[in-house]
């Protein structure tokens, strides 16, 4: 606990001394960025339906961990994911809504896993790391998804890149209008909580640590290796897949050329900071959230470049790696 | 037991050694003492896990000891590194490469002395390479500078790491399990090398489990056991066989056979449990570990204990009964004969699911990488087995009270001091292995292969454990006991099966043999 309170506090120190460094009028900038979230509504409902994603992409990731493994795929998996559903809204015919929105999400989260599983299978059967197969998957899925909403779905009447809107009845419900914070929170909710009761009480999330922890021990135990390489990077995909529909269908309403951009990677930041503990996954949610409205406010109201945004976003990944690194040291020496 | 050869000051030395990885509580080094003089040939003997590569890294300032101290020319050191001590004369040549397998050979001699930078003026590049050359010629030594280090055999890898001491003027040589042969035409012996470092008075000291080797060329020689010095003998106070039994912790002298011991039902006239008939291993038959030809079965109610060296078919037996490897490799596979348990045909490819299927319990001798999760709690450890069926009312759900209450049965089980939450790594090394033990026969099994069991645990923890098993014994459990401690066979077993090179040399009633006896057949394939 002590430990996730440094790294937030130097994490928020870091943003702020690259605020003040990077911006013209620093003092400005900085109360943009520490009030960002609560200025109005609209930006609070942002800051929330943000976290909600965050708390998403990262339980995945935390599972993934727990399990021995690592998925660098998010990118590709969310936009994949998201792509997945809005190709079903938008070539499926009209459906009622209450059918149409788990069979979206089925879509997305299927679509997700199976991409991950890919990776654990590539690493189970012929070693391949997981590691490197699941980013260069993700680096191809992105332009392909591009490709999707650029070319064969895009809608020729818009001004941007970007296809037809999906019908209204698939939409979540509003819940702060006019912020974008929709019924997706019940859904991040959801999974939280059952990603908990997965991963500690249940007989597969028993095997899955097991394996993540020893995975000889696990053998031992009579624990499939096959299965426990597919499993925890597979539920990450789901996971990520989710993460992208929910933005679709909560958010955007309609694709557009790199509208998950960032949820993979910062996805995986939350799972860093949070370490362990699924309501540490909550916090750390928050937190990075907070970051990333704080910042397109203070982008909004100040001379703030929009690579400012980026540069805090890889700042952040470099301090919660650096905890990692750290740990894996000791754990070589 | 001698004094130093000569009153002179030795070149290195270390006073009451002890060092514990606190990673994985093996205490490698318990109490050494020992004295490295210019000029001799010191050989280091003991088996795997004696504390010999320990010692060895504590002297080279790889390894800090926990006590005791490293004195160099008469002078308390303290070491901080591998170069701390190379800039202080003393070097080692390790069993596995130590240099960088994406650079020349050139350049990893040069490599790590300032005063050889390896960004090096021309000049300055052509002097070393002439003293290089001049190391060379001396002692017959060659080397392809320009190859890559990772094309290199492993004699030209120790070659290259020798010439890079020899370069830096070492005083102290350090060898660990030498190559026989160094690179060179013709190729120099390395006892012939040694010979000449002694008598340029430097001082050797070669780490090896090879007798033949050691004795032909030791000027003096250390036995050590367990982490623990047994003796510094001269050649002519001690022969091969005294010192591989001080090795194995026999006693160095033939001894009267203790009548002590308390006498075991001779082995039952059930049915075996488990059977093994002709058996051969995949591999080479030359291979001391692939086992040839063996055969024996274990019967409900006794102990049969299979003793021996473990590179001798051991841990060979253990992978293929088991059919687990605990690295990443396959398990032996079996190239002829037959194992048969309860009707299962053992061995890969059939798994160890099946084995505890069918009644089998395993000890693992790799008690901290398969045996435990060592970062996990005690509950998680404990309910590795059983933990399907420690569902509460809704299905796939492990109802906490039932774990819990399962890893305090086990506690109690074997009475250690622990709490179900505690992590498996905050017990000491005798409290993990009870634990693994209390797990394994809480499975009532039929058949218990237990390994190694009593591997760096005290005699009161041993015994504890033996109690338990005796007790399973007694209720009709067969109990394959798969040793490399003679001692704890001669304790504890009904039958002792003896391996000698991957060979079972013979079974014998433990009732009827002695020491001596087991020691003559496992170290030297005579029979009873």
């Amino acid at each position: 606990m002590k430990g996730k309170l440094v790294v937030s506090l130097l994490i928020l120190s870091l943003t702020t001394l690259l605020l003040a460094l990077l911006s013209p009028e620093p003092a400005e900038t900085i109360v943009r960025f520490f009030t960002g979230p609560f200025r109005n509504i609209y930006a609070f409902g942002s800051f929330l339906s943000s976290a909600l994603l965050l708390v998403i992409a990262g339980t995945g990731i935390s599972i993934c961990f727990r399990g021995g493994q690592f998925n660098l795929g998010g990118e590709g998996q969310v936009y994949s994911g998201a792509a997945a559903s809005l190709t079903a809204a938008l070539l499926l015919p009209l459906m009622p809504g209450f059918i149409a929105k788990p069979l979206l999400i089925a879509a997305a989260m299927i679509t997700g896993f199976l991409i991950a599983a890919l990776s654990g299978w590539l690493r189970h059967r012929f070693s391949i790391h997981e590691l490197i197969s699941s980013y260069l998957t993700s680096g191809a899925l992105v332009f392909f998804c591009d490709f999707l909403i650029s070319g064969p779905l895009r809608d020729e009447e818009s001004f941007l890149i970007a296809t037809q809107r999906i019908p209204g009845a698939y939409t979540l419900a509003q819940l702060l209008p006019p912020s974008p914070l929709h019924s997706g929170i019940f859904i991040a909710a959801a999974v939280a909580a059952a990603s908990h009761i997965f991963l500690h009480r249940s007989v597969w999330g028993y095997r899955l640590r097991m394996f993540g922890e020893q995975s000889t021990f696990a053998r031992f135990g009579g624990i499939s290796p096959r299965t426990y390489r597919i499993m925890p990077i597979g539920i990450s995909g789901a996971l990520y897949g989710l993460a992208g529909a929910v933005a679709l269908l909560g958010i955007h309403y309609r694709g557009i050329q790199g509208f998950t951009a960032g949820l993979g990677w910062n996805g995986i930041a939350v799972a860093l900071i949070a370490g362990t503990s699924p309501v540490m996954t909550l916090y750390a949610a928050l937190l990075v959230a907070y970051i990333e409205i704080g910042i397109s406010s203070a982008m909004a109201g100040a001379a703030v470049t929009y690579d400012l945004g980026l540069i805090v976003r890889g700042a952040i990944l470099i301090v919660v790696t650096l905890k990692v690194l750290k740990r894996k040291q000791e754990e070589l020496l | 037991m001698i004094s130093p050869r000569s009153s002179d000051v030795p070149a290195l030395s270390c006073r009451n050694i002890a060092k514990t990885y606190e990673s994985n509580h093996v205490t490698a080094c318990r109490d050494i003492s020992i004295d490295l003089h210019a000029g001799e040939i010191h050989c280091i003997l003991g088996e795997n896990g004696a504390g010999k590569s320990t010692l060895m890294r504590i002297l080279t300032g790889d390894q800090r000891p926990d006590r005791g101290s490293v004195i160099i020319q008469g002078e308390t050191a303290s070491l901080s590194s591998p170069h701390d001590a190379l800039k202080r004369g003393i070097g080692m040549i390790h069993q596995q490469s130590n240099c960088i397998a994406e650079l020349t050979v050139w350049e990893n001699i040069i490599l790590g002395a300032e005063e050889l930078p390896l960004v090096l003026p021309v000049t300055a590049q052509g002097r070393t390479r002439k003293a290089v050359d001049r190391i060379c010629s001396t002692y017959g030594l060659s080397l392809p500078y320009r190859k890559i280090a990772s094309k290199l055999d492993s004699s030209g890898i120790q070659t290259a790491a020798l010439v890079s001491l020899l370069l830096r003027n070492v005083q102290v040589l350090i060898f660990d399990e030498p190559h026989t042969l160094f690179s060179g035409t013709p190729p120099p012996l390395f006892t012939d090398l040694a010979g000449t470092f002694a008598r340029e008075g430097k001082a050797v000291a070669v780490v090896t489990h090879n007798l033949e080797t050691a004795f032909s060329i030791a000027s003096r020689i250390t036995v050590l056991r367990r982490g623990a010095s047994m003796g510094t003998f001269l050649p002519q106070e001690i022969d091969i066989k005294g010192a591989s039994r001080l090795m194995m912790g026999l006693p160095p002298q033939f001894e009267a056979a203790p009548e002590t011991r308390p006498h075991r039902r001779a082995p039952s006239r059930q049915s075996p449990v488990m059977t093994l008939d002709q058996v051969t291993t995949e591999g080479d038959p030359d291979n001391p570990s692939v086992l040839k030809d063996v055969s024996f079965s274990v019967h409900p109610g006794e102990i049969l204990a299979c003793v021996g060296i473990k590179e001798h078919g051991l841990t060979t037996l253990e992978g293929l009964i088991t059919s687990f490897a605990s690295g990443r490799g396959d398990p032996p596979r079996l190239a002829g004969g037959t194992v048969q348990f309860d009707g299962l045909s053992c061995g890969y490819p059939a798994d160890l699911e099946d084995f505890r299927k069918a009644g089998g319990a395993y000890v693992p001798s790799d008690r901290l990488v398969t045996g435990t999760a060592v970062r996990c709690s005690v509950t998680d450890n404990a309910m590795l087995h059983v933990h399907k069926n420690l569902t509460g009312s809704i299905p796939g759900i492990i109802a906490r009270d039932k774990a819990l209450s399962y890893a305090r049965k086990l506690i109690k089980d074997v009475s250690i001091h622990a709490r179900p939450e505690d992590v498996m790594l905050s017990l000491s090394g005798g409290n993990i292995q009870k634990l693994i033990a209390a797990r394994e026969l809480a499975l009532n099994p039929k058949l218990l292969i237990a390994c190694e069991i009593t591997w760096g645990l005290d005699i009161m923890t041993q015994e504890f454990l033996f109690s338990r098993i005796e007790e399973l014994r007694s209720s009709g459990t067969a109990v394959l006991l798969i040793t490399s401690e003679t001692d704890i066979a001669l304790a504890h077993s009904t039958r002792t099966a003896m391996f000698y090179r991957g060979r079972l040399s013979c079974i014998a009633d433990t009732s009827k043999v002695t020491a001596d006896q087991i020691g003559d057949v496992i170290l030297g394939g005579a029979s009873i």
